[in-house]
C-alpha cells in the first residue's frame, strides 16, 4: 500500500514512475518480492555487498540489484565515523585510485551516497565538489545515473546469458 | 606482590612481563621488525537472525551499534558483512599477491564452510590461518562445555575446508576465563593471540606446562574505523606509519613484532584497501622488515627462545 503511494505521489510530484527502488537503511523480508508483485522497476539498490550490479531471483524471476553503499557515505558525518570534510574527500578520493587502478583490468562501479542536509552544508559541499574534480580529471570514468547502469547491465549482461555461464 | 588470589577462576595476570629487559631477538634475516598482517575471516558466522541467533550481529559494519527488534533479521547488516567475503577478500587477495607479502586469516570455521573457494585459496596463495572460533561468538557467554565443544567443531570443520589443522588460536576479542586451557587441552595449537599485552611473543603457563602467547593488538587495526578512531583512509594508513617507524627504530637494539589487525567487509572497502596498499608499500621500501606469518612468527619463537 506504501509502495503504491510512494509511486502514485513521485509520479505526481516528477513527472514520471520512479524506475529504481532503495530502502531507508535496509529492506525488510518483503520489500524485494514487492517490488517484484507491483511491477514497473527495472532495478532495487538494497544491498551493500559488491562493487558490481547483481542479477538475483525475486518472484520467480530474474531481478537485478544495483548495490548501494554505506561506506562512500555522508553518514560518516552523522555517525562520528568521519572527522572533517577533508576526510571525506580523501576517503572518496581513495575509493576512486583504487577501484580506477583495478578498472584497468576489471571496471567497477563506485556509489557515493549523499544527503542534502548533510552534504549541503558548505564545508562538506566543497569537499564533494573538490572530488567530483578530481575524477573528472582522468580519462575513462563515467559520472553515470542508476538508471543508466541499470539499463546498461541489463543490455550487456542480461540475466540470462550470467545463469548459462555459471 | 602478584596479582590477588581470588576464588575466580581463569589465569593469573601478569603486569610486568619482559620488565623493560626483553630476549635478545634475532629475526630470520637480522630483521629489525616482524610485521604480521593478519586478516579476520569472520563474514557468514556472525550472529543471525537466520542462523537461529535471537539477534542479529550489531558490531564492526559501516554503522554504529545501534538497537535492532529481537528476531528479525536486519537485512542491511547481512549484506554490508557479506561484503567482505564477496568483494573484500579479493581486492585484499589481490593486494597481498602485488606486493608479494604473506598474511595470517584469522577464519571462523562456519564463515568458511560458506565459501569453500575461498577456504582453498587461503593456503593455495602461501597464507596461514588460525582457528578464529566455530563461528564469530562471545566465548565468554558459553559454559566451558559448550566452549570445548566448539573449539572442536571448529578445528574439525577448518581441518576439512582447509586442508590442514590450525596450530593458532585467537578467540572473538574476548577471551573466556577458560579459553586458554581449553586450546591447550586441545592438544594440538602451538599458540594463542588471546592477548594485547605486549610487543613481543612470550611463555605463560598452562597446567603447568609452557604454553606461547604471540599478542595481537586492537590498535593497530581497522577496528578503529567503526568506531572513530579513523576519519580518513590516510589517518588508518598515517597511524600504521607512526607506528611503523617507532617500532623500527626501536628494532635497531631491540627488534619487535608489529601486528595490524584487518576485517574483510571494513578494509575491503576500495578506498580503506588503497590505505592497506600503501602502508605495505611504505614499510616495503626499508631493509630489514620481515612481513611474516604468525605460524612462522611462532615456530622462530619456539626454535631461538625456547621456554
Amino acid at each position: 500500500m506504501r509502495l503504491r503511494r510512494a509511486i502514485a505521489s513521485i509520479a505526481e510530484t516528477t513527472g514520471a514512475r520512479p524506475l529504481g527502488w532503495s530502502s531507508r537503511y535496509g529492506a525488510s523480508l518483503h520489500t524485494r518480492e514487492l517490488l517484484a508483485e507491483e511491477g514497473g522497476f527495472a532495478y532495487d539498490a538494497d544491498s551493500y555487498n559488491d562493487d558490481l550490479p547483481v542479477w538475483t531471483e525475486a518472484g520467480g524471476r530474474p531481478h537485478l540489484v544495483v548495490p548501494g553503499t554505506l561506506a562512500n557515505s555522508d553518514l560518516k558525518f552523522e555517525t562520528g565515523m568521519t572527522g572533517s570534510p577533508r576526510d571525506f574527500e580523501l576517503h572518496l578520493k581513495a575509493a576512486f585510485d583504487r577501484l580506477y587502478k583495478e578498472g584497468a583490468a576489471r571496471p567497477r562501479m563506485m556509489p557515493v551516497a549523499l544527503h542534502l542536509r548533510l552534504s549541503g552544508h558548505p564545508g562538506r559541499t566543497r569537499a564533494l565538489a573538490n572530488f567530483i574534480r578530481y575524477a573528472k580529471s582522468f580519462p575513462d570514468v563515467w559520472f553515470a545515473r542508476r538508471i543508466d547502469i541499470a539499463n546498461h547491465w541489463t543490455a550487456r549482461h542480461p540475466a540470462a546469458a550470467r545463469a548459462e555461464t555459471e | 606482590m602478584d596479582s590477588p588470589a581470588t576464588a575466580i577462576a581463569g589465569p593469573p595476570r601478569d603486569l610486568r612481563g619482559y620488565g623493560g629487559t626483553p630476549p635478545d631477538v634475532t629475526w630470520p634475516g637480522g630483521a629489525r621488525i616482524a610485521i604480521s598482517l593478519v586478516v579476520n575471516y569472520e563474514e557468514g558466522s556472525e550472529p543471525a537472525v537466520g542462523d537461529g541467533d535471537p539477534e542479529p550481529e550489531r558490531a564492526l559494519s559501516e554503522v554504529p551499534y545501534t538497537h535492532w527488534p529481537a528476531g528479525r533479521r536486519d537485512l542491511a547488516m547481512e549484506s554490508m558483512y557479506e561484503y567482505g567475503a564477496r568483494a573484500g577478500f579479493w581486492r585484499l587477495m589481490d593486494i597481498f599477491d602485488e606486493l608479494d607479502v604473506k598474511a595470517t586469516f584469522y577464519a571462523c570455521a562456519v564463515a568458511l564452510e560458506r565459501n569453500r573457494k575461498a577456504a582453498r585459496l587461503i593456503g593455495e596463495r602461501g597464507h596461514d590461518m588460525m582457528c578464529h572460533g566455530w563461528r564469530w561468538e562471545d566465548v565468554a557467554l558459553l559454559s566451558r562445555e559448550e566452549e570445548r565443544e566448539h573449539i572442536r567443531l571448529a578445528v574439525a570443520s577448518l581441518t576439512e575446508t582447509t586442508g590442514a589443522r590450525p596450530l593458532g588460536w585467537y578467540c572473538r576479542a574476548r577471551p573466556s576465563v577458560h579459553t586458554r586451557e581449553l586450546v591447550a587441552e586441545e592438544g594440538g595449537f602451538l599458540y594463542d593471540s588471546d592477548a594485547y599485552n605486549d610487543d613481543l611473543p612470550y611463555w605463560t603457563e598452562v597446567h603447568g606446562k609452557p604454553h606461547l602467547v604471540v599478542p595481537y593488538s586492537l590498535v593497530n587495526n581497522d577496528g578503529g574505523f567503526g568506531n572513530g578512531a579513523f576519519g580518513s583512509p590516510e589517518s588508518f594508513a598515517e597511524h600504521l606509519r607512526y607506528t611503523f617507524d617507532q617500532l623500527y627504530e626501536e628494532g635497531a637494539t631491540q627488534p619487535r613484532m608489529m601486528n595490524v589487525g584487518l576485517h574483510m567487509r571494513v578494509v575491503g572497502q576500495p578506498a580503506r584497501a588503497q590505505a592497506l596498499h600503501d602502508f605495505i608499500a611504505y614499510a616495503k621500501s626499508f631493509p630489514g622488515v620481515w612481513f611474516a606469518r604468525r605460524i612462522d612468527i611462532a615456530r622462530h619463537w619456539m626454535a631461538h627462545h625456547p621456554a
